[in-house]
């Protein structure tokens, strides 16, 4: 299964996302009013193919980045927008939101305010419908995003009466049947139930592994976000702090403790280990740290 | 109650083309409306309900139906006859005669209101409401204003459930709705409609993003449809048979002007 | 080391069941006594019947069958008024509950439903503010702050009734780790005042480093009620109800042998037994 679209612009160096020099503010509330800047002078590039999870505490700018991406800010909340973001060759500022979609999709974190269709299968081809993909086409690939996300043979229920990881698995399946080459999810498990949680987990660990996407995944749940990334950044005040394998960052006390981030308990453990032991550990998973403990 | 209209049956009114539904609502709706004599009210209100009940309607629909519609039209019947009067005078309250006519009328007008409540559920229970909205679109309708009003109504059930989260969040601090005084139950809404607002404010932001990203406003014109819907056969007969039972009851009862009399011996 | 049964229980549950309208039975006979004191993390998945079971503690629902007490009162005595004047409990979207014009406003409404006089009312808010921290607020309009202080001002207008019994409905969710941390810690300070904590939550970690007993729910039945200790370290029976314990639980009993029952449940206590203890030895 590829992600690829036809309308795609080869690009020409590998970096599927470029941010250069982006600085940015809200438009002000009231006349006379400074806003505050959000982001001053942010470089970050991703590759193709990449898993990338972004952590931060509120106010970052995790969200305001997200919308960035694909074109909401500057296009729809206007503000003060300098430097540019290149989104597989695009530049967001000459594109239009619908252009970018393409390329690049969002799930928000409500799922409520995402699914507004009667029907799961309307919900999964809206954006198919809005592209103007042919009818046989449209039918065949909510099949198929439907049995990505394990909901098939629901088509007719209405999203109201799904439960919150089902609701989210089928607004990822919504963004999926468009076939962007990006994937952004925006804290997807914020809220749900741990059975919730799990099941939308595991429909990322299913992309991650069967679809060639770029994966950006803002979180909170640092033990997923050690699983799965392959590159973790921390960004507090619109700026980024540590920007590595969750190895590295995980290891990153002061980067850390600034940002006020949750991390996974093993690592924690593992510095606590070397502070008595003045070894150089970096846990990440259970097992690599049952392996040290249990000697 | 989910507030979920459509009831999902396999009957020869939910098999109809949505257009086809949506004149026979309408249809329905306009003699509901003009028919003012009482007998021809009752057929309908009965006409209605048998063909309900025929599409496999559960009874409940028509309990819930009647439930919403009832207190509105034990007050038409209690004021109606203050306002009009004909025919026998039972008593007189004050200088106003209630009459017999005054009466029969405002029942012949409650009747009226419940005919045109099951005349919209002809089409709500029995269709799927993005098929009315698609039916729409397709009469003619622009499809961003086809969009809002699917939008509406998949909300419907979100917006009941948000009323009563905010209405059991101020009865946890200590709001008791009162039963009998007016003025002062709706004032105790007003907090709960202010806390709806903001939460439905917050909403509505995140839901223009959520559009946004899925392409609406692509490129309109060439816009494809997921489930199209298309007359057949039985479709157009259907529609035949509407439009001449519409003619000829225009033709009776407006043109001609028949009226079944109705007296009080 | 077992639950305190000394104090006076401030609510009790007797046999309570609730079949909702539509023929499902959401509790299946409840029986469970709440303590002067407990700070409680009541744990299940959605659908369990937790917030049935909540909804019972604060009038929004009778019970089908059984009886809750209420300081020794039968609930079914008493009006929503006078319920929420004891039990407060906060849902877990503050703009379901936010709708004055400003802060202080919002805490006041509270008490004046409660009918506290306007000096008490004063007191109240003033108290409330100060207990949250959001005294600098209290003439902001509170739809506009921001999520943390919104969430907050939800608090602490239903503290400011001066609840004996304070429930709360995932108060850390959408929230990050420090303004979750800095919440955990008020809440802290208001159950070592002496107010009785009930804290609903999917975050275990939240509950090991918060809460003193833990009550699990499955299907509308109670299934494990003890200390956060006892509850946290039965690793078998949460995994039936599909509920993952925090790593260092899981660590540990890798780490100890088979018949050791209870676990450390945080970091700090891990790293006192495993690795200083042994490296003491």
């Amino acid at each position: 299964m590829s992600g690829s679209t036809e309308n795609v612009t080869q690009n020409p160096s590998e970096n599927i996302i470029e941010i250069r020099n982006l600085t940015y503010s809200y438009p002000a509330y009231k006349e006379g009013e400074v806003p505050p800047i959000i982001f001053d002078d942010l470089n970050l590039s991703v590759k193709k193919g990449e898993f990338v999870s972004i952590m931060g505490p509120t106010g970052a700018g995790k969200t305001t980045l997200c919308l960035a991406l694909n074109g909401i800010i500057p296009h729809v909340c206007g503000g003060k927008f300098l430097g540019d973001i290149i989104i597989n060759g695009m530049n967001t500022k000459e594109h239009t939101i619908s252009e970018i979609a393409k390329v690049l999709g969002i799930v928000f974190q409500d799922p409520e305010s995402q699914l507004f269709c009667m029907t799961i299968a309307d919900e999964v081809a809206f954006g198919m419908e809005n592209q103007g993909v042919p009818v046989d086409l449209m039918h065949t690939k909510v099949q198929r995003v439907l049995e990505e996300v394990g909901m098939t043979g629901r088509d007719d229920t209405n999203p109201f009466h799904l439960s919150g990881g089902q609701k989210q698995r089928i607004a990822i399946a919504s963004i999926l049947s468009m076939e962007p080459s990006i994937l952004i999810l925006d804290e997807p498990t914020s809220g749900l139930d741990p059975i919730g949680k799990k099941e939308v987990f595991s429909v990322v660990d299913r992309l991650k592994r069967e679809r060639d996407m770029t994966i950006l995944m803002i979180e909170q749940e640092s033990e997923r976000i050690a699983e799965f990334s392959d590159r973790v950044i921390l960004l507090n005040n619109g700026h980024i702090v540590a920007d590595g394998t969750p190895r590295e960052v995980f290891a990153n006390e002061e980067a850390l403790r600034e940002c006020g981030i949750s991390t996974p308990q093993v690592s924690e453990i593992a510095l606590r280990y070397n502070d008595e032991y003045g070894t150089d550990y970096r846990f990440i998973t259970m097992d690599e740290a049952l392996a040290v403990l249990k000697k | 109650m989910s507030f979920d209209f459509y009831v999902k049956a396999d009957s020869w009114l939910h098999r109809l083309d949505p257009r086809v539904k949506l004149v026979l609502a309408l249809v329905l709706m306009v003699a509901a409306m003009i028919v003012r004599d009482f007998w021809l009210n009752l057929f309908l209100l009965v006409g209605m309900i048998l063909m309900l009940a025929s599409a496999k309607i559960p009874k409940n629909r028509f309990v819930w139906v009647l439930k919403l519609t009832v207190p509105v039209t034990i007050m038409i019947i209690i004021l109606w006859p203050f306002f009009y009067h004909s025919g026998y005078v039972f008593f007189h309250i004050g200088p106003l005669p209630i009459t017999f006519g005054g009466l029969m009328d405002g029942v012949a007008m409650a009747f009226r209101i419940i005919s045109l409540c099951f005349a919209c559920c002809s089409l709500l229970f029995a269709t799927d409401q993005s098929k009315i909205v698609r039916a729409c679109v397709k009469m003619g309708m622009p499809y961003k204003y086809g969009l809002t009003l699917a939008i509406a109504l998949r909300y419907l059930p979100v917006f009941f459930g948000i009323i009563t989260m905010v209405t059991e969040a101020q009865n946890a601090r200590g709001l008791d709705i009162p039963k009998k005084n007016i003025m002062k139950k709706i004032k105790s809404y007003m907090p709960i409609l202010t806390a709806m607002l903001i939460a439905g404010l917050r909403n509505s932001d995140n839901m223009s993003n959520a559009l946004e990203t899925r392409a609406f406003g692509a490129s309109v014109e060439n816009r494809t449809y997921y489930s199209d819907i298309t007359m057949k056969t039985r479709d157009y007969i259907a529609m035949a048979i509407i439009l001449i039972g519409m003619a000829a009851f225009i033709y009776f009862f407006v043109v001609l002007g028949v009226e079944v009399p109705l007296q009080f011996y | 080391m077992s639950i305190d049964t000394t104090k006076d229980p401030v609510l009790q549950a007797i046999g309570l069941e609730h079949t909702y309208d539509n023929g499902f039975q959401a509790l299946k006979g409840i029986d469970l006594t709440i303590y002067r004191g407990d700070y409680i993390g009541l744990i299940g998945q959605n659908g369990s019947g937790k917030t049935t079971m909540i909804k019972h503690f604060n009038g929004l629902l009778r019970p089908t069958k059984g009886k809750i007490l209420i300081n020794g009162v039968d609930e079914a005595t008493m009006t929503i008024g006078k319920i929420s004047k004891q039990v407060g409990f906060v849902f877990q979207n503050p703009d379901h509950q936010i709708f004055c014009p400003s802060v202080s406003e919002e805490l006041a409404f509270g008490p004046k439903n409660c009918g506290m006089s306007p000096g008490e009312i004063k007191d109240s808010v003033e108290d409330a503010l100060e207990s949250f921290k959001i005294t600098e607020y209290a003439n902001h309009p509170p739809a506009i702050l921001g999520f943390g202080l919104r969430r907050k001002v939800s608090l602490a207008a239903v503290f400011s009734c001066r609840p004996t019994v304070f429930i709360m409905d995932e108060p850390t969710v959408g929230l990050d780790h420090r303004s979750a941390r800095e919440l955990l810690d008020i809440v802290g300070e208001l159950n070592s005042n002496g107010c009785t904590i009930i804290l609903i939550t999917h975050d275990m970690r939240v509950i090991c480093e918060n809460t003193k007993r833990g009550i699990v729910l499955r299907s509308g039945k109670l299934i494990l009620d003890g200390t956060t200790r006892e509850v946290m370290s039965n690793i078998e029976m949460l995994e039936q109800t599909q509920i993952r314990p925090p790593q260092v639980i899981e660590l540990s009993k890798e780490l100890s042998p088979p018949d050791v029952r209870e676990f450390p449940l945080t970091t700090d206590e891990f790293i006192k037994k495993f690795i200083k203890a042994k490296k003491a030895m």
